[in-house]
């Protein structure tokens, strides 16, 4: 009884010690994979001349080095408004997840070292298999998640960037990962209006200037685009709703996060009082639906778009009764864009082609097969091609 | 050493369950409270013991009033000795006789050496040293009373309460249990029991209380409380007392059964 | 059945062996790094901090430590990520296994488990409202540990309130309040976007300990030690208590003052390791039966054993969660997949199980 008392107080010590040795060790390790890939002592400033002089007067401060002009590293302030020192050559670098996956990789495939979530099984077909098989580290979740950091380490990035919207304490999370870990964790803000931003912003860091924008310019000429035909199209914009789920009564309404694309190509009917933000968006009827009497309907690749045709209830519709409905292309992800990623940029070429024919009359073969070239570093074959848009 | 109960009341809610409950409990003395079930034996103990605050009337140990002392130092003067049960963990017997001790060791800290030679030497005066180390719920039930018996004893409180000792036990455990109540008696302690068995009350007591409705019926030494008149008003049915061995031992008979022979 | 004289014996082997395992734990990782270097920076790391307290009194202890042979990725691994979240495995397992040996005690109940306040529920929710509300890993920790007190704070007022028999308006007032705030995680999962922030409710409510850091183990280890210690110390009093309130009192025991300090204390170590490791179930449960098969029923010895083995589980679980594959495994899907079919092992039991 009495040697556990002890040892509680013991653990007190050393957990008190520990954090003592801990907060005297934080400030230094900042940047270290720099000098594991190089040689690890000479590039430091000489140890004898640093022993004696810091010692009496501020000792749990890692000594003061004098640090000469590297040339080799850059400083670096993201969309957290975090400055972070990087190494003034990348070549090597992780994702946070899905989202920074699939925007990072359409700009610098070469340069991951790992994913952090498996490719979906259907981009086999499309991605070089080099990239197809890269490790798969894990997702983060805020500052914890799957991402496991010893294999973090051992893959050896010299940064891992998570792109995305801005979190309110993604910084705090981000710098204490970078404390943990040694490796700079850089945030970038990226959504559809500013995803051709975030690539200059990408480039710039990855020295890929050139590369991002091109990307940048496609996503900001289909943007542009977009609203140039929609104003050609002016007073006609057509009156949508967007279906899915296994009945397709799931129904992604005006104001919801993912009704973006809809708003922009068209006038979104489904007005409800509380718009869903999520991706399987709200539940409606087929009363509703009447109700809403929509012109037009797109409905989810794997929802009942293909049975509409047969079905007498769906036949009450008149925008089914006259045909006007599609089912939304897929491949290797949702084109209507779930997660919102770069896959949004074909789906708003192929809504309004889809939409508007004559407005939009470039031929959508050829623009998605640029896309594919550009972000996912492949050739869309006129087969793949039906096969996706069908 | 005695205990004082005066004009003790109790209710749960509307229903008066102790309707003014006076009797004394002498040292040295077995003190049976007699009486069929549900006249409030159960209530007056939960009062003794102190489980129960709410209660008009007195209750005083030696002169002082219960009400107001803490579980602990109230341990010190009264202890309970349970019918024997199933706890819902199972312990050594020695452990449970341990328990006993609780009320001499701070809260913080855990029953020493002096406590655990307390708890052998309990064990040892009830006989059922050799049940140390078994499991409690392993042993009978007349033995598992015994060991309840010695928990009480290393307590210290000169005041036993036991409820119906010897229901549930077979009679020879029966027997040994009231043997041990009559050596602990001898000893100086201040021993009350609730028991309905009027010849067991008249066989071992040196003083019964018959309650009634929540009332004492009658109070006196056994041989005037076990009577023909006050057993047939005590449960309600016609009832002979037959007097054997020079009025040592009282019987009691249906009349029916009686009058057939 | 019971075997008093061996339960010191056993505790002295559990602590042996919690020790071993810590070492082993500390040598597997999926970054390869042999002891030296790790021991190296371990020991650099505690005599710079031992310096740091000394030097105001011991300048020449300022300059301590051990001029690196390993470089700055080795000492990440094991300075920053193995050996805090070795420590909070630890902790965690620890205060979760006691806690649950302490709530079946003064329950009264041998399937009482850390939850059954709804101190988790509580949890559960504040994290998501954190995360909801875009807190940092911080906030959503402070904000799970304070819905997890207040959850039980609620449930205990009502049971004050409602009166009836104390034990059992208690345990169902703990459902009710937390099948509310269970009711209030099903909404703010509802209403929380599915592109970032459910994800990460869902997976702070599948319980991990990936990320744990310095400055989590020093916020956590504070209330820990504060419901540990009374609860180590309270164990005597506790066995009592397992006989019922009324032959507690009769002995001496004011047992609803001492279930109100062992709730409060297992309340609070519950709490914090909820918050800073998500939903972590079973522990609580298993272990505790475990140590009673072990040492017996006596909390003299089963609230140590609970603590030792229960960190000792918890580390071995946390190993396989961060070394078995390429990325974490969640660890509250591990315990699951080990204490259901325990527990399920223990209920079809025959005989003196309990």
């Amino acid at each position: 009884m009495k040697t556990k008392r002890i040892l509680a107080f013991l653990l007190v010590l050393g957990v008190l010690a520990c954090l003592a040795g801990c907060a005297g060790g934080t400030k230094t390790t900042p940047a270290p994979t720099e000098e594991a890939a190089s040689t690890p002592a000479p590039t430091e400033a000489p140890a004898p001349t640093e022993e004696p002089a810091p010692a009496p007067e501020e000792p749990t401060e890692p000594p003061a080095e004098p640090q000469p002009e590297k040339p080799d590293t850059v400083e670096f302030t993201d969309d957290t408004g975090r400055t972070l020192t990087l190494p003034r050559v990348i070549t090597k670098i992780a994702v946070s997840g899905p989202l920074s996956q699939i925007v990072v990789f359409a700009l610098a495939p070469e340069m991951l070292v790992a994913v952090s979530n498996e490719w979906d099984p259907g981009a086999e077909e499309y991605f070089d298999p080099a990239y197809f098989h890269l490790p798969v580290l894990g997702q983060l979740y805020g500052g914890k998640g799957e991402l496991n950091l010893e294999e973090l380490l051992a893959a050896g990035p010299q940064l891992v960037l998570d792109v995305g919207e801005a979190k309110a304490g993604a910084a705090e999370d981000l710098d204490a990962l970078t404390q943990q870990t040694g490796i700079p964790f850089i945030h970038i803000d990226a959504n559809t209006e500013s995803t051709g931003e975030a690539y200059r912003k990408l480039g710039s860091l990855l020295g890929l200037e050139d590369r991002a924008e091109v990307l940048a310019d496609y996503c900001e000429e289909t943007y542009a685009r977009a609203q140039q035909i929609m104003e050609q199209v002016g007073s006609g914009r057509r009156k949508l709703l967007y279906l899915l789920g296994d009945k397709g009564l799931n129904v992604i309404a005006r104001g919801s996060y993912h009704g973006e694309i809809l708003e922009l190509v068209g006038e979104n009917a489904a007005v409800v009082d509380n718009p869903s933000s999520k991706g399987t968006g709200n539940e409606t009827d087929l009363e509703q639906l009447l109700l809403w009497d929509p012109e037009f309907i797109i409905f989810s690749y794997d929802s009942v778009g293909a049975e509409v045709a047969d079905d007498p209830l769906w036949q009450q519709l008149t925008a089914i009764r006259e045909g006007n409905y599609a089912i939304a292309p897929f491949g290797p992800y949702n084109w209507m864009g779930f997660p919102p990623s770069v896959q949004r940029y074909p789906g708003i070429l192929w809504l309004l082609q889809t939409l508007y024919p004559e407005q939009a009359d470039y031929d959508l073969y050829s623009e998605v097969n640029r896309f594919f070239e550009l972000f996912y570093h492949c050739t869309l074959t006129p087969e793949q091609y039906e096969k996706i848009v069908g | 050493m005695s205990i004082e109960v005066r004009d003790l009341r109790f209710g749960y809610g509307p229903s008066e369950v102790l309707r003014g409950v006076s009797f004394t409990a002498e040292s040295g003395e077995l003190t049976s409270i007699l009486g069929p079930n549900g006249v409030g034996k159960s209530t007056l103990f939960r009062c003794l013991l102190g489980l129960l605050r709410g209660y008009g009337g007195s209750i005083t140990v030696n002169g002082a009033d219960t009400r107001r002392q803490s579980a602990r130092s109230l341990a010190r003067q009264v202890a309970y000795i349970p019918q024997s049960h199933y706890p819902s963990f199972n312990y050594s017997v020695f452990n449970m006789v341990l328990m006993g001790t609780t009320s001499q060791v701070s809260l913080l800290s855990s029953p020493g050496p002096k406590q655990r030679s307390a708890a052998e030497e309990a064990l040892e005066q009830v006989g059922v040293l050799h049940l140390k180390d078994k499991g409690y719920t392993h042993i009978s039930g007349g033995e598992r009373q015994l060991v309840l018996i010695a928990r009480a004893l290393v307590q210290n409180a000169p005041v036993l309460i036991l409820d119906e000792p010897t229901a549930n036990l077979d009679y020879g455990n029966q027997v040994r249990v009231m043997e041990e109540m009559r050596k602990l008696t001898a000893a100086g302690y201040t021993v009350i029991q609730s028991t309905h068995n009027p010849e067991q009350a008249f066989l071992f007591s040196h003083k019964v209380v018959a309650m009634k409705e929540g009332r004492v019926l009658a109070e006196g030494a056994p041989s005037q409380v076990v009577t023909e008149e006050l057993m047939a008003s005590l449960y309600g049915a016609d009832i002979r007392v037959c007097s054997l061995f020079d009025d040592r031992v009282r019987v009691c008979i249906p009349r029916s059964v009686a009058e057939n022979e | 059945m019971e075997k008093p004289r061996r339960g010191g014996l056993t505790l002295c082997v559990m602590g042996v062996l919690l020790i071993v395992l810590i070492f082993v734990s500390f040598l597997l990782g999926r970054y390869p790094v042999s002891p030296g270097p790790l021991l190296g920076v371990c020991l650099h790391k505690l005599l710079r901090g031992l310096g740091g307290l000394l030097a105001p009194v011991f300048p020449a202890a300022g300059s301590w430590g051990i001029t690196p042979f390993w470089d700055g990725n080795m000492e990440a691994v094991a300075w920053n990520i193995r050996l805090p979240r070795i420590l909070l495995s630890c902790l965690v397992g620890c205060c979760l296994s006691t806690a649950g040996a302490s709530y079946q005690g003064v329950f009264q109940n041998p399937m009482a488990s850390p939850d059954l306040l709804g101190a988790t529920n509580g949890a559960a929710f504040g994290a998501a409202l954190a995360i909801l509300l875009g807190g940092n890993s911080r906030i959503i920790t402070l904000s799970a540990f304070c819905f997890s007190i207040l959850t039980v704070a609620a449930a205990f007022l009502i049971s004050r309130v409602a009166g009836g028999k104390r034990v059992l308006t208690l345990v169902l007032a703990g459902i009710m309040v937390g099948s509310l705030f269970s009711a209030g995680t099903s909404f703010i999962k509802l209403v929380a976007d599915p592109s970032n922030q459910l994800p990460e409710i869902t997976y702070w409510l599948m319980g991990s300990l990936s990320g744990a850091r310095w400055n989590e183990v020093g916020l956590a280890v504070i209330p820990m030690l504060i419901g540990l210690l009374p609860l180590l110390l309270l164990r005597w009093r506790v066995n009592v208590l397992t006989l019922g309130d009324d032959e507690a009192r009769t002995m001496g025991v004011n047992a609803g003052r001492v279930r109100l300090l062992v709730i409060l204390c297992a309340t609070l170590i519950t709490a914090a390791s909820v918050a800073v490791s998500g939903m972590i179930g079973w522990v609580g449960l298993v272990i505790p039966h475990l140590s009673r098969k072990l040492v017996g029923n006596d909390y003299r010895y089963l609230m140590p054993a609970s603590m030792l083995f229960g960190a000792a589980f918890l580390l071995a679980v946390d190993d396989v969660s961060r070394n078995l594959m390429a990325l974490e495994i969640p660890i509250g899907i591990l315990t699951a997949f080990v204490g259901a079919p325990f527990f399920i092992w223990l209920i079809t039991r025959k005989g003196d199980a309990f």
